[in-house]
């Protein structure tokens, strides 16, 4: 239940607003949608109204009462029209941990009912298929059928020093095959001891989690943990930086212990492999630009990490964006919102493609698939010939042999 | 020889003997102290302060002694057991009447009264105003103003113009302010009484922090409880009280299972933790860098930081220095600097104070105008916002319209008020307006106070109430994040 959850300190939060707007001015959603309750200081706004009518005076006096249905509905619609990206967060005077409110509201509404029948369904697709997409958990390793040939560590290993996790959208959606399949390469031509999880994969909870439901979660953190446990791996890599947010700062919190593994996001590894002198990387006479994903970048602290890799490919010309690094606009697809307001997701996406494009830069490298996804997707209707890459397919496409 | 011997020595005896009454020869017969030649008692004894009263009352209680006084006869006779019985019947004249032990044989200067009575927060509590105010025009019967120094003191003469009998040594109390305090006095007060400033003005003035004041006035017309900031206080607190048991619903530590009293246990100890280690000066760090000095707001928009830090320091700064000018005046109140700074009038600190406010009342402005013209502001802004900040500028206006008022009220010469240049600007138009101004100066203050009232009530039921949380969460914060 959300409104029991929130902490004294996220309480006082509300209580701190000062209103001033700069959350609004930089919010990445909030131009898409004609509507001020979407603002950020106006949810913040609604929540403490809901605060108020539960723990407030009055309450104290004649019991809790409610917001009128309007007022629950548009509160509701702001928090799930939010991608989550923490811009606010990162822009706020009084330093307002905005997503984690957020959060609890998304968690408040799901306890009053009072959110997008969408989300019944993902719940439903990930506590019984274990994934997003609903496809057949056994499917898990589709993406690698067509590699020339399928290396051990795709096939499974009894145990490995490093487990790849793979994640949904990589595992399911084609346009990211590529992804995974990048990736087992680096790994491949590094010589690492890695495996996947292959069907004992799950989802790691984290579509659930930003939901506000983040009650069956539980039993996936379990899962997954148990299945990484059982292969003795030192590490565990994700590519996406949901996944490893999700591994790194919530797993050990639901778990109530340590994982007892470290949890690296791609990037990293790739950082460290080519210090090591593990994999080389060949010229690539190239102007790109990189995009933050906000699970990685805000929300997780990595910024240099993937820009020092990219600097690293001799040739490559790494120009800013605008807005880059903490300022980094969000494709979009963040926030489980693509679950069920594409409009916003486009339009935020177009967006960060034209930003992109100013630039002048020739490819748009992220490290996330769904921020690739995303934009991807909205250069296809943009027509902007800029190539949307994952970082781990621009480094094996230069990989030396 | 010997006899040569011990008429040498006597001469030379008598030489060293006389070295220190040289000066004493030397000086002018006018600047001669009757100790020179009289024993000084021990005035810390009470037979020192009947040998000293003995002196002067050999003379005093004579019937007959007089002095002529601005043209009148003054009798001077001083009742030996009368003056005994007065709340100074302890007192050696010469404690009181300090410049008199001299010859010739008059008194310079107004009573000591601050020889013992050092402490200047009575007189704070009364009001700055009563800076240029002998006590003694209080505390004695009738006041009258120099109209050379400006300075209000006793009266030699009563209403009617007659000499007064001075020598009774009776003080009235309790004080009549209104005696005064009413229309058309000729010294230059309000027709009002005003309450001293309360611990509510402390926010930018010079006060006192007593919401009771005391027994200064009789009559009502020495208001004697704050009333500015007791009510406001009280409903600031209870908004406080209101907050703090909203935000103590929270959870502490992840736990939802602790009653309030468990979590305020919790919350003090890690509060303790941070106090009383080397985080403190973390906290302390991020306190000053993002509380004060507003360092995110400056990475987001220079605009935005120049235009908060106008409304921000300067009112700090102001609050600074009335709590450091009411710490002096407590703790060291003879000093030169403390002299300087209760006197608003001083040209320092009316300067100071002036152009302080007048920063404020620009950052309001640019605050104002931002929401209006600039399109962004004026789609995110809402009318309690502008309302809020307009009442914020509004009370710093207000103030230099009572200051304007008190210039007129108090006829502080031009090339004193210049210095306060905001209220003496304001001055000069409001002497355009054909309004009596000491009587209207009383309103005048009571509304500027009444909305510096109700703001304070106001404030932790409205967005200003980032004024308290926000650098406590913005240091929290920043502790958290360096810990992380």
């Amino acid at each position: 239940m959300g409104l029991e959850q929130l902490t004294v300190r996220q309480l006082i939060e509300l209580d701190a607003c000062t209103r001033c707007g700069l959350c609004i001015e930089w919010c990445s959603n909030c131009p898409e949608i004609d509507d001020p309750s979407a603002w950020p200081r106006e949810k913040i706004s609604g929540l403490k109204s809901l605060v108020r009518k539960q723990f407030g005076l009055r309450a104290r006096l004649r019991g809790p009462s409610d917001p009128s249905e309007g007022a629950l509905e548009r509160l509701s619609r702001a928090v799930y029209d939010c991608t989550l990206c923490a811009r606010c967060a990162e822009v706020c005077p009084v330093g307002i941990d905005t997503r984690s409110l957020w959060l609890a509201t998304r968690e408040e509404m799901v306890h009053r009912g009072h959110y997008p029948e969408e989300f019944n369904t993902l719940r439903e697709t990930v506590t019984t298929k274990y994934n997003i997409s609903g496809d057949d958990p056994e499917e898990r390793l589709i993406w690698s059928e067509n590699l020339e040939e399928v290396p051990q560590g795709v096939k499974g290993k009894e145990t490995a020093e490093f487990v790849y996790f793979v994640g949904c959208t990589p595992s399911f959606y084609p346009q990211t095959y590529g992804i995974p399949q990048a990736t087992v390469a680096v790994m491949e031509k590094a010589g690492l001891d890695y495996t996947v999880l292959g069907r004992e994969e799950r989802c790691c909870g984290y579509p659930l989690i930003i939901a506000g439901m983040a009650d069956p979660v539980k039993e996936l953190v379990a899962h997954n943990v148990e299945a990484v446990r059982a292969k003795g791996a030192r590490t565990l890599v994700a590519g996406c930086p949901s996944c490893y947010h999700t591994w790194l700062y919530e797993y050990p919190r639901i778990l109530g212990e340590p994982l007892g593994f470290e949890v690296q996001h791609m990037t990293q590894l790739l950082e460290e492999l080519l210090v090591q002198g593990r994999i080389n990387l060949g010229e690539f006479p190239l102007s790109i630009t990189y995009h933050d994903p906000c699970d990685l970048g805000r929300n997780s602290g990595i910024y240099e990490t993937p820009r020092n890799v990219l600097r690293s490919i001799p040739g490559v010309s790494l120009v800013e964006m605008e807005e880059n690094r903490q300022y980094a606009l969000c494709c979009g697809g963040g926030g489980d919102v693509a679950m069920w307001n594409q409009e916003v997701v486009e339009a935020v996406a177009r967006r960060r493609l034209h930003q992109a494009e100013a630039t002048g830069a020739k490819a748009l490298v992220s490290a996330c698939q769904q921020c690739k996804r995303t934009l991807m997707t909205a250069a296809r209707q943009e027509k902007v010939r800029m190539q949307v890459l994952d970082i781990v397919e621009l480094v094996a496409r230069v990989m030396e042999e | 020889m010997r006899k040569r011997l011990l008429s040498s020595c006597i001469v030379i005896l008598a030489v060293l003997l006389l070295i220190p009454a040289v000066p004493a020869f030397a000086q002018e017969p006018e600047e001669q102290q009757c100790w020179a030649c009289h024993r000084q008692p021990n005035l810390d004894t009470v037979a020192g302060v009947q040998a000293a009263n003995a002196l002067c009352l050999d003379c005093h209680e004579d019937p007959d002694i007089s002095k002529e006084l601005v043209g009148h006869v003054v009798r001077l006779q001083v009742e030996e057991e009368a003056y005994a019985a007065t709340r100074h019947g302890h007192v050696a004249c010469v404690q009181c009447h300090a410049t008199v032990g001299h010859s010739p044989h008059e008194e310079v200067a107004p009573l000591a009264c601050e020889d013992c009575h050092s402490n200047l927060s009575q007189h704070i509590a009364t009001g700055d105003a009563h800076l240029t105010v002998e006590c003694s025009a209080c505390h004695f019967e009738t006041v009258v103003r120099d109209a050379e120094s400006g300075v209000v003191q006793m009266s030699a003469l009563d209403d009617q113009g007659s000499a007064l009998d001075r020598t009774s040594h009776q003080m009235t109390d309790p004080v009549d302010c209104g005696r005064c305090h009413y229309q058309g006095n000729q010294v230059g007060a309000a027709d009002v009484a005003l309450p001293p400033k309360g611990l509510l003005c402390f926010a930018c003035h010079d006060a006192s922090p007593v919401l009771y004041a005391g027994n200064i006035g009789s009559g009502g017309s020495g208001v004697r409880t704050d009333w500015v900031s007791a009510p406001a206080l009280l409903v600031f607190c209870l908004g406080l009280v209101l907050a703090s048991s909203v935000w103590l619903r929270g959870t502490v530590h992840g736990r939802t299972d602790l009653s309030t009293g468990e979590k305020l246990s919790y919350i003090a100890a890690d509060a303790c933790g941070i106090l009383f280690s080397r985080k403190i000066f973390t906290l302390l760090k991020y306190l000053v860098l993002d509380g004060i000095l507003l360092r995110r707001t400056l990475r987001e928009s220079v605009s935005r930081w120049f235009m908060h830090g106008l409304i921000l320091w300067p009112f700090l700064a102001r609050c600074f220095l009335g709590v450091f000018t009411w710490c002096l005046a407590q703790f060291c109140p003879t000093a030169s600097l403390t002299q300087a700074l209760v006197d608003k009038n001083a040209a320092p600190v009316a300067f100071w104070y002036d152009f302080l406010a007048v920063l404020v009342v620009v950052g309001a402005l640019l605050a104002l105008v931002r929401r209006a013209f600039d399109k962004q502001m004026r789609e995110i802004s809402t009318a309690g916002d502008v309302a809020i900040t307009a009442l914020l500028g509004g009370i710093f206006v207000f103030g230099f319209v009572v200051e304007g008022a008190r210039l007129i009220v108090t006829a502080v010469p031009p090339d004193q008020a210049i210095y306060s240049f905001g209220g003496y600007a304001v001055s000069l138009l409001l002497r355009l307006l054909p309004v009596t101004w000491a009587s209207i100066y009383g309103y005048l203050w009571w509304v500027h106070a009444a909305l510096v009232a109700a703001f304070v009530a106001y404030l932790p039921f409205s967005k200003f109430f980032h004024i308290l949380v926000g650098p406590m969460l913005v240091a929290i914060g920043g502790l958290l994040r360096e810990k992380e």
